[in-house]
């Protein structure tokens, strides 16, 4: 293992041209500190950024997959309430910039069509997009998206959401999730702060087993799908 | 301008009827006018907690089929003086026999006259629910300290939450045992409030009495030495604006994820 890294190590201000550079090590810490560091710099130099901020993010140990990549940025233009360009030149459109979505997501919204039957959120056709929901998946209520899937919250008991490629949970599954469930995804991950579900779906697999041996965490976890090969890093401090 | 408050929960038999009786009369007999409706149509009971059963001569479908007047609907309680009225359900008739336009059009003439109407929703998520829900602007979620109550109030929070006319949202804990609550198997009034993410506007504990008050139709607000009654009027207060419903008492944010969890709701 190489040395211990912190937040301060590893999120650096360059100046205005540059914007906000962070190399990120997903099994190093929680990379959420990470992303807190970046954004108190940016609250601090507000100014200097103006309308638009550059984050350069690459993974310290290996380059970021467009899914992290996209999630970091996602994110971090979700807490500062600004579009966040990417540096990537080879960035499929979609995420060049990542564009903002309020909590009050219209597609989110929509929802309550009909009450009678299961809410379904189905946005996206194009895989690489991000479907964020700012608040708690309630229960009854059934999220899925062929891309990727943020919730700012938690998944309720009886709450289900589907993603195509992976799912970030900032707060704890009691309900259903799955990830990696489109057909032509070979790699995706379920990341979440905590896991009190039985039932999580990587690809077609139910991994009842694996999450049963596991034990209910309340330490961060992720769970990496590799051309159907399943492994489970719990996220620890030390 | 009357306010229009749904009491509702999902689950049935979780209080919502003996509520709206109660805080209604409370809200009454603190001088302010309230109309309570009974939505439950084909299972009328209100009238019946209230204490007004018998002078109930037509009913919310009546009115919203225009074979009726207003003032022939409105039954008034003079036990409060008339501050607190009454609009019963019909109990030959079907959910689907009321029109949600003609729903509002009623809806519209009570607030010209009430400062509260509250609407007494049927169990249930189906029709009776979502015309009760429908113009509400404040939704009070009755909930037991029960792991199905939970589920149910979860799922009528999601449909609340997303409703074309916002709504600002509480939840009503009912039938607690404070006795029971540091159980390792009771669910506290914490945990239910951590779990359903909504601000909560009181807790009324679970006391036999009220059973034997809605039998005999004098609403338990008027036994003042009873805790549930004390307990009935700090809702009215929060209703009537006198005081704050209790934040969810959430820890200082340590991680973003809290954080974020403050920021999406
Ligand atoms: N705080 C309480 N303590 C003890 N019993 C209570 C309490 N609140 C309600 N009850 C009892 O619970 C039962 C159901 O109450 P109520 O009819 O008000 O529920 P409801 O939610 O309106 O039911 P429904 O869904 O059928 O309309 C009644 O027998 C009532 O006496
Ligand atoms: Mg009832």
């Amino acid at each position: 293992m190489p040395a211990k890294r912190t937040p301060d190590s590893v999120v650096s201000f360059k100046g205005f041209s540059e914007g906000i550079l962070m190399s990120l090590m997903l099994h190093d810490f929680e990379f959420d500190k990470v992303i807190r560091k970046a954004v108190s710099i940016y609250k601090k130099k507000q100014d200097f950024f103006g309308a638009n901020v550059d984050l350069y993010a690459t993974g310290f140990d290996r380059e970021l997959t467009d899914d992290e990549g996209g999630m970091v940025r996602k994110m971090f233009a979700y807490l500062i309430q600004k579009p966040v360009h990417t540096y990537r030149d080879n960035t499929p459109n979609s995420l060049q910039t990542s564009s903002l979505t309020q909590p009050t997501d219209t597609s989110f919204s929509s929802l309550n069509a009909s009450s009678d039957n299961p809410e379904k959120v189905s946005s996206f056709s194009d895989p690489n997009e991000f479907l964020v929901i700012g608040k708690n998946v309630r229960a009854g209520v059934v999220v899925q998206s062929p891309g990727n899937i943020i919730v700012f919250g938690d998944i309720h008991s009886g709450a289900k959401v589907i993603a195509g490629k992976s799912l970030y949970v900032f707060g704890s599954i009691k309900g259903e999730a799955g990830f990696g469930q489109h057909p032509e995804c070979k790699q995706a991950i379920l990341a979440c702060k905590e896991i009190k579900a039985m039932r999580i779906i990587a690809a077609n697999q139910s991994l009842d087993n694996t999450i049963t041996t596991l034990g209910e965490t309340s330490i961060p976890v992720y769970i990496y799908l590799n051309e159907g090969d399943v492994s489970i890093v719990k996220i620890t401090h030390d | 301008m009357g306010q229009i408050i749904v009491f509702t929960s999902g689950k049935g038999g979780v209080g919502k009827s003996t509520l709206v009786a109660n805080i209604g009369t409370s809200i009454a007999l603190a001088k302010k006018r309230v109309v309570v409706i009974d939505m439950d149509i084909g299972l009328r009971n209100l009238d019946m907690i209230i204490g007004l059963e018998r002078k109930v001569k037509a009913n919310i479908v009546d009115l919203t089929k225009n074979l009726c007047t207003l003032d022939d609907a409105l039954v008034y309680d003079k036990r409060t003086q008339n501050y607190l009225a009454l609009i019963a359900a019909s109990q030959s008739d079907l959910k689907k026999d009321i029109n949600l336009f003609k729903f509002h059009k009623v809806l519209n003439d009570l607030e010209e006259i009430f400062d509260y109407i509250i609407i007494d929703s049927p169990a249930g998520i189906e029709e009776g629910f979502n015309k009760s829900v429908f113009f509400a602007k404040k939704a009070i979620v009755v909930v037991n300290p029960e792991i199905s109550s939970i589920r149910d109030a979860d799922r009528v929070l999601a449909l609340l939450e997303n409703h074309r006319i916002k709504k600002e949202i509480f939840l009503l804990i009912n039938r607690y045992r404070k006795d029971l609550s540091q159980r390792s198997y009771y669910i506290s009034a914490t945990e239910i409030i951590d779990l359903l993410h909504v601000p909560c506007i009181g807790i009324i504990s679970e006391d036999e009495r009220v059973l034997r008050q809605n039998n005999s139709g004098v609403p338990f607000v008027y036994q003042s030495s009873f805790s549930v009654s004390t307990e009935v009027k700090d809702v009215t207060d929060k209703i009537v604006g006198k005081t704050k419903s209790i934040k969810r008492n959430a820890p200082p944010s340590k991680s973003i994820w809290e954080k974020m969890k403050k920021n999406s709701i």
